[in-house]
Order: C-alpha cells, then structure tokens, then sequence
C-alpha cells in the first residue's frame, strides 16, 4: 500500500486520494460544511458519533471498481417511488452512467445517509441535492481522467460510465481502482431541523436537451420486495428481549390523570403498566397480552373531563364567530395589485361567496409502529417509518435530555403518511422510547386504529371568503380572497406531552422566523390568472383548537398534508371561479382562458379539455335538476400550479336527487411538470393522488365532540372504495424546455375537490359550498 | 399452554399462544411471517387478509383455534400454491411469483404497499374460482366480505389493470 497525495479544486468540492490499495477502491463522496462558525449545531451534529462522518464512507455516493454505484439519501420513500426510481435517474444522468449501475439506495438512516430533512417536495428540495452531488461527482471523475489519459477535460465526454478523449477511454471503475478517493463538496444548513443539509455552489449540470435517462419509464425497484413478502417492514421489526406496548391515551384530549387500574395479574401475569406524567403504557412480551392488558387498564383508569371543543357541528361558526384571528398577522400574496374594492363596486356583475372545509386526516393505513430502544450506555435507537429522520433524532434527544449525538433512527418501509410525519415524528416513536427507557428493554409501541385516528395529527378545517367581479365581457376585474385557517405544522411529540417531556413549542405567533410551526396562514394557492387587473389575497391564521385551554397543550392538533394550506385556498378559489363563469354564461374552460396569458396554463386547460369529452357551455347543464328520482349529469373543472408544475382537471359526475348520492364517473387530469423524470411512475402516483382527492371530495371530515376526535375506524372515518373509482385519464405534457422538474403527483387530491363540487353545480344547479358531499349534506343543498 | 396445530402455507406448525389470540398476531409473531400485516384490528380494512382452505379471511379478528386443521395461505406461500395449482414441484416455488404478484410487478400496483398483501390475497381468492372476471365483478370482489378492502394511497385503478393482467397470465400458465 502507497500514499501519494493528491488534491484537486472541483468547481468548489475537493477531491482526494486518501490511499492506494492492492484491490477494491472506490471515490466516496462526503460533505464538508460551508460556513462553519455560522452553522455551529449543524457542524456538532454532523461530526457527531451517530452522525454521518464525511471522513468515512457514509456519503452521498460511492463508485466502486467493480462498475457498482451505491447512493444514499436522508429521504424516506413513501410510495412515491421517487427515492427507488427519479432519484436513480436524476443521479445516473449527472453520472453518465447507466439507471442500472446504481445498484443500492440507502434511505433515511441518520447514520448513514448525508442530508436528512423533510420528505417532501422530493423533486424542487430533495432532487436538487442528489443532482448537484452527482454534479460534483462527475467533474471529480473527468479531473481523474484528464489526468490518467493526459488529455485536457474540455476534449473528454464520458457514456456508460466510460470516458473518453483524444482517441483514448477509461471507465469509471478503472479510474477507481486501487485508490481510495474522496470527494468532499460544500454544504449548508442544519443537519436535525426540517430542511436538513442543502449541496451549495454550482456544479457544471449536464444541459437538460442531452437527457437520455430522465424521461424513460422505469419500473420501481422496490416493489418486487413488497409484493413477494421479502420486504423488511417496520411492522417486521424485532429485537432481541423485545415487549410489545400499547399505550392508554387519556380519555379525552386535555384530560389529566386521576388514577392508574389495577392490573388483572391473573389474567395478565407478564404484562407491566408504565405511568409517566400522564401516560399510561402496558408492555407485555406478547402482543396479545400487551393489547389485553391495555384495555383492562383502560377501563379501570381515571381521568379527569374535559371540554374544550367546539364539536364539528358547531365547527364553522365557531371559527367565523369565535376564533382568534386578530393576534396572528395577516398575510398577503405576492401577487396582490391594483385596488380590488372600487374594481368590485364597479363590476358589471360580481359573485361573494363563502366556502367551508372539514378536518380531515392523513390516515394511513396501518397505524403507527416504531420500536425504542434506550440501552444501558445512554444510546437510543428508533426503528420507525418516517418522513424526516433527523429531526426526529433531534426531538428524541430534546425530550430525553440527552444529546443527538446519541440517538439515531432506522428506517424502514410502512404505510405512507402524506405528509404526517414530515417534521419528525408519526406517533409511536416517543412513546416506544418513554417505555423502553421505564423498562430497560426494547419496547415496540403499536398504535391501535383509534389511537392513529384520535391522537395523531389532521389536515386544518378552514373557511374563505371569496368576492369576484367581471366586465361585460366576461373578463375578471376584481379578485379578492379571505382565507382563514388555523395553524397546520404542529411537530410536537404527542407522548412527551402527554408524559410532561420537553418538547418543541406549540405553534405560536412567529411572524419574523420560519412559516412552519407558526399560526401565520401564508398563500399557498399560486395565482395563475394574470390578466386580473385587481387582486387581493390574504390569509388569517390562529391558533390550533382547544390547545391552548388543554391541561395536556393538546387540543386539535394540525398538520401539513400532501399540498397544506394549497388545497384549502384553491377549493375556494376554483369553485367560485367556475361559480362566476357560470353567472356571466360562459363556459368555465373558456373563462379561465380568458383570464390568463399564461401559456402553461393554457396548454393544460386545452389538453384536458380535449381529452375528458368537455362540452363546451355554459353551466348549469341544460338537463340539470335538484329534485327527482333521475340521475342528473355535470362537469366541472379546476386549475392548480403548484412546485413549477401546471395541472388541470375536468371530472364529470352523477347526481341522484332523491338520495343525494353522487358518484364520479370520469376524472381527467392533464399535467405540464416541466421535465418528465419517470412517465409511468407519475402517471401512478397522478392516479393515486386523484382518488385520495375523489376521497376528500365524496366522503372525508374528522369528526369531533367537545372533548375528542370522534372518528376511530373506518366506519366513523370511511374512505373511498373500489366501488366508487372512475374512468381515470391522466395526459402528462413533456416541456424539457422549461428546465426543472416539477412536482409529483400531489396536486392531484387537491384539484378533485372543486372540479367535483363545480360538477354538482353544473348538474343540479345548486352550489355546494361545503366538503364532502355526503348524502345528507347535499340532500340539504339540494332543498335549499 | 397446550400447542395449537395450524398448517400454513403446507407446513404444520405448533404454536404456543392462547386459543383467542388472532391468528393475525400468530402469523407474524411467532411464524415470522411477514405478509399479512396489521391495519384495523377490526375487519374493516383487509391488509390482513389470508386463504383459509381457499377463502379470504381477516386474520386480524379470527382467533388462532379457529383454523386449527384447516389449510392456511398467507402472500408467502402463494407462488407455492399456484405451483401446486400447475402441478409444478413445489421447490419451483422458490423460484417463481403467482400470477397476480407478477401481474402487480408488471403493472406497477403499488404506492405505499402496506394494503397490498389483502389485495393480492383477494385477487388470488377471485381468479381461482373466476378466472375471466368483469370489471363489474373485479370491483365486488374488492367490496366484498367483512368490509370493502381499502388503500389510502388510491392504488384502486392500478389494481383492476393487474387483476385483469393476472388474469391472462393465469389462462397462459394454464
């Protein structure tokens, strides 16, 4: 073995030869941290034990003499595919090297993946660091080729991994072997905070017109796994000495504890009740035991009442009437102009509507599942499904007291959470840790169904205030929206609360630090109708319901999902657009074009125009009825932009008077992103994010007493069924042109709602100004 | 405690649990079976689904002694199945997929994944007993039972293309 130093300036990144080695060898890619004395916890954290250590091979990606790449990423995989699938691609393209040569991703795992953060936005904040390592990286691999081949970088082109110039090639491999080199590029940030690590500085990118890889369908690496019952599941997760746990939630969600049950020992001779503040856990070596145990515990325990809600029914008016939405600063868009009072008073005709949103939850399929595991040596490991990672390292060591350095989280595969636990934390994970540090053994927390539906997070209610004006013509001269939601990002552990932990604090009035966690209510909703001469967007925040009053700080708490805060500006704001083309009798395709200039916006309007079957009219249908026992026929149609990337969607339903039963019958969504990564993982994800979006529309709203969340199975909380899915028609428009990749499928949920409720208009010729369309409610609309 | 004697995926297995534990908790904890996974605990939503003697069963509510000396098949032992099926020796099974788990590879079924094991279960259960199924009777087969099998990620439509493409693998296989 030889040393010979080697160190070269990589547009900003260094590369290193740290030895030769007599075989193997391979160019590990690590980070160094700019700014250092700026970024002092980011810096403690990442040379931390437990920590990824830019020293060692724990990197962004490692290129091996044998033609194998591994890549890691802070990202977890939720079902998107993105991490097993447009990852692979985006990295393999900066490379230049086949989809195939990246042939293990490693996900999530503090101490072994770099950049932690939220996983969310997986193409605009977690793809741009892959591909700028990538970047990096592929500068790094020509520098060690002009040197090898002596011939300038500018002469060299690199294909499947081979470079080649001046009549001469190597591949990456060779280039490799027998060194060990390092790559350390410069990076930002805060290593256990929501964002994570950010790449800095600017790589030379490949040109997007020379994409061969990008833009081909892939099939998901992962799902062979999944479907043969190889996958390690975090359901699957068992230590040795492992209990099983089960927590008994107080009784309502600002209860305290009165007193602990007795344990039945007869019956459960093995089980063991864990109190901590007001926490009550029974462990049990096994599962049965523990959830037997656990219920004899929870009906023999005291607690004391508590009423701090309003109760769903009231919910609305309590927000209009009620709710505190004079402390939190109003917020304004970006796209507000001109003088939307006088352009309104002015108006040939004008619409003032008001629309309402319900509470509605994540609910992933199966409940949360973490193992703790508190050890004898002060270390904490978490074994867990999870968004974000780090940040759950860093709450984990907030509440035990501890430093980070002394927690780390594993990753594995579950049930998506849609945004549930993007900043840190899906439930079980500190309640595992309480119990496993009271008993001195791993313990797994397994939430029960009511447990995932009363004590987790919910998507906010909401309600807006919409006023639109427009000329003769059918042109819009006055926009204005009032959109009042409470706080949606509460990132709190729900065990250290209920145990009386440290935790991070509740979501406040911030106006001047990061819009997550605060009560501000910031647009959401770009606007895309720029020939709007006069606009004004505002958004009311306050606080979350019943936390402040809570004895637990618990009340209702909110968090983001799928596209927070956007759905709930752009369900009003593309209802009453299609409300306003119906009053001036034109055709609600034909009036949004009217409004914009935007050519991105027109290109999806006319694609899915084109593709649904739209009837070009006016709205109501000729044939529609509010009464009657004959189905009655709509269309509706809404617009989105969301992360770089426009949608439209038309969705045409079936109205039944009599028993106000509305059905979809076809859903057509047409898609501009920019840059296609992956056509038919998108088209998948697309269909995926439009029949959670038939669900919210047709069927969701948490419901809510004065004390809880009444919604605790399926039956009090239904989701939609294979009964109810349509013909589904997904148009994806390629515009490389545009140079970024948008976002994914998530807009697709969020579009379903108005072009739904915009339908039922067009077939009864009354506005439902409320989700979801049960049948009660639109019985009620319909006699209206 | 006296064993409890279960045959899962051909195999007898004794286990050591209380009569009333549910199976659900049998499989995946003393068996190390992974497939069926935990959902609802309630028969509401079907992730736990396995084959009792060929029919769909929610493991999550039926207690262990209930199955004693009946045949049970969880997502693991369905290559095996269909190998048997095919009259295929059954160390083949090793090396192949049931029809409808090639059929969801190929048509790319799953988001999250988790609901995908009763899926699979309730697909396999349909095409054994109607190997050309309607679209009308695909989507009862997924409402059928103790609750309408249920996928939060919206997988629904990418499930009807497989059961369909399943169902021409299977009159191929055949």
């Amino acid at each position: 073995m030889t040393t010979r130093r080697l160190q070269i300036d990589v547009h900003g990144a260094t590369l290193t030869r740290r030895q030769f080695v007599k075989t193997g060898g391979a160019l590990l890619v690590g980070f160094s941290l700019a700014g250092r004395s700026l970024f002092e916890k980011t810096a403690q954290a990442a040379a931390s034990r437990n920590s990824l250590d830019a020293s060692l091979s724990s990197s962004w990606f490692e290129i091996h003499a044998d033609n194998t790449i591994l890549m890691r990423t802070g990202k977890v995989d939720f079902g998107q595919t993105t991490a097993h699938t447009a990852y692979k691609q985006i990295v393999a393209e900066e490379l230049n090297v086949p989809y195939e040569a990246i042939t293990s991703v490693v996900m999530g795992d503090t101490d072994r993946t770099p950049d932690g953060g939220f996983s969310a936005g997986f193409l605009d904040y977690g793809g741009a660091n892959l591909r700028k390592a990538a970047a990096y990286t592929h500068q790094a691999l020509l520098e060690l080729a002009a040197g090898v081949l002596h011939v300038e970088k500018g002469q060299l082109s690199v294909k499947d991994g081979v470079v080649s110039g001046g009549g001469k090639s190597i591949s990456y491999a060779e280039l490799v072997r027998g060194q060990q080199l390092k790559l350390t590029i410069p990076v930002t940030g805060d290593l256990t905070n929501m964002y994570g690590l950010t790449v800095t500085g600017d790589p030379p990118m490949k040109p997007t017109s020379q994409y061969t890889i990008i833009g081909k369908s892939f099939a998901n690496t992962v799902t062979p796994s999944k479907v043969s019952a190889k996958e390690v599941w975090v359901t699957d997760v068992r230590l040795p000495s492992m209990l099983h746990g089960r927590i008994v939630h107080p009784r309502t969600l600002g209860s305290t504890l009165v007193s602990v049950g007795d344990l039945n020992k007869k019956r459960y001779p093995n089980a063991q009740v864990v109190v901590k503040g007001n926490l009550v856990g029974v462990v049990a070596p096994t599962e049965w035991e523990a959830i037997g145990a656990s219920q004899q515990i929870a009906a023999d325990t005291k607690w004391t009442d508590w009423k701090g809600l309003p109760g769903h029914p009231q919910l609305h008016r309590w927000l209009r009437e009620q709710a505190d939405w004079k402390t939190t600063p109003v917020s304004k868009s970006d796209k507000c102009k001109g003088e939307v009072a006088p352009a309104l008073a002015s108006a040939a005709k004008r619409l003032s509507t008001t629309y309402e949103l319900p509470f509605m939850k994540h609910a992933p399929i199966g409940p949360t599942v973490a193992v703790g595991d508190v050890r004898s040596d002060g270390t904490v490991y978490v074994h867990t499904h999870n968004q974000n990672p780090q940040a759950l390292r860093g709450q984990i060591a907030m509440m035990l007291g501890t430093s980070v350095d002394n927690v780390v989280v594993r990753i594995y595969a579950g049930p998506g959470h849609y945004g549930r636990s993007n900043g840190g934390n899906a439930g079980a994970e500190d309640e595992a840790v309480i119990l496993s540090k009271a008993v001195g053994r791993p313990v797994r927390v397994q939430w029960m169904r009511p447990d995932d539906l009363q004590w987790s997070t919910q998507s906010p209610a909401g309600f807006s205030n919409i006023q639109i004006g427009w000329d003769a013509a059918g042109r819009i001269t006055g926009y204005q929206a009032d959109h009042y939601m409470p706080a949606m990002q509460d990132d709190r552990l729900v065990g250290a609360l209920i145990a009386g932990l440290p935790t991070q604090p509740a979501p406040d009035v911030r106006p001047e630090s990061d819009p997550i966690g605060s009560t501000v209510n910031g647009i959401s909703d770009p606007w895309v109708y720029d020939q709007v001469a006069n606009v004004a967007e505002s958004g009311y925040g306050t606080f979350q319901l019943g936390q402040k009053a809570s004895p637990l700080a618990i009340g209702l708490r909110d968090h983001s999902m799928r596209t927070p805060g956007q759905l709930q500006q752009n369900y009003p704001r593309e209802l009453a657009i299609s409300e306003a083309a119906a009053s001036a009798g034109i055709d609600s395709i034909e009036f949004r074009l009217k409004q914009t200039s935007d050519q991105r916006l027109i290109g999806v309007l006319k694609a899915v125009r084109e593709a649904s079957g739209w009837q070009t009219r006016p709205s109501p249908s000729p044939k529609a009825a509010a009464s009657g026992s004959t189905t009655v026929s709509g269309q509706g149609v809404s617009v989105m932009l969301r992360s770089n990337t426009y949608w439209a969607c038309v969705c045409q339903v079936s109205v039944l008077p009599s028993t106000g039963k509305v059905s979809v019958d076809k859903y057509t969504i047409a898609v501009d992103p920019g840059i296609v990564i992956n056509p038919l993982q998108l088209k998948r994800t697309i269909e995926g994010g439009a029949l959670m979006g038939l669900s919210h529309a047709l069927h969701e709203e948490m419901t809510f007493d004065e004390s809880g969340v009444t919604s605790r199975d399926w039956r009090s909380y239904p989701i939609l069924t294979m009964a109810d899915v349509p013909e589904l028609k997904v148009v994806i428009l390629n515009h490389p042109e545009v140079g970024a990749y948008g976002g994914g499928s998530e807009a697709a949920n969020a579009l379903a709602v108005s072009a739904i409720a915009a339908a039922f208009y067009d077939a009864t010729g009354k506005p439902a100004r409320r989700l979801p369309l049960k049948a009660a409610c639109v019985q009620s609309v319909l006699k209206a | 405690m006296p064993g409890i004697t279960i045959t899962v995926n051909g195999a007898r297995r004794e286990v050591q649990a209380p009569g009333d534990t549910p199976l659900l908790y049998v499989l995946r904890n003393d068996l190390e079976l992974s497939g069926p996974q935990f959902g609802c605990g309630v028969s509401q939503c079907g992730a736990c689904s396995v084959l009792v003697d060929g029919k769909e069963v929610r493991s999550c509510v039926l207690p262990v002694s209930r199955v004693a000396g009946k045949e049970v098949t969880t997502l693991e032992g369905l290559p095996a199945r269909w190998a048997a099926q095919q009259g295929v020796a059954a160390s083949a099974a090793d090396r192949i997929l049931h029809p409808v788990q090639q059929a969801w590879i190929d048509e790319q079924v799953p988001q999250c994944g988790f609901c995908q094991n009763g899926m699979m279960i309730k697909a396999a259960e349909l095409l054994e007993e109607t190997p050309k199924p309607t679209m009308a009777q695909i989507k009862t087969a997924f409402m059928s039972g103790p609750s309408p099998h249920l996928c939060r990620c919206g997988s629904y439509s990418a499930i009807l293309d497989a059961v369909q493409r399943a169902s021409t693998l299977m009159a191929r296989g055949r």
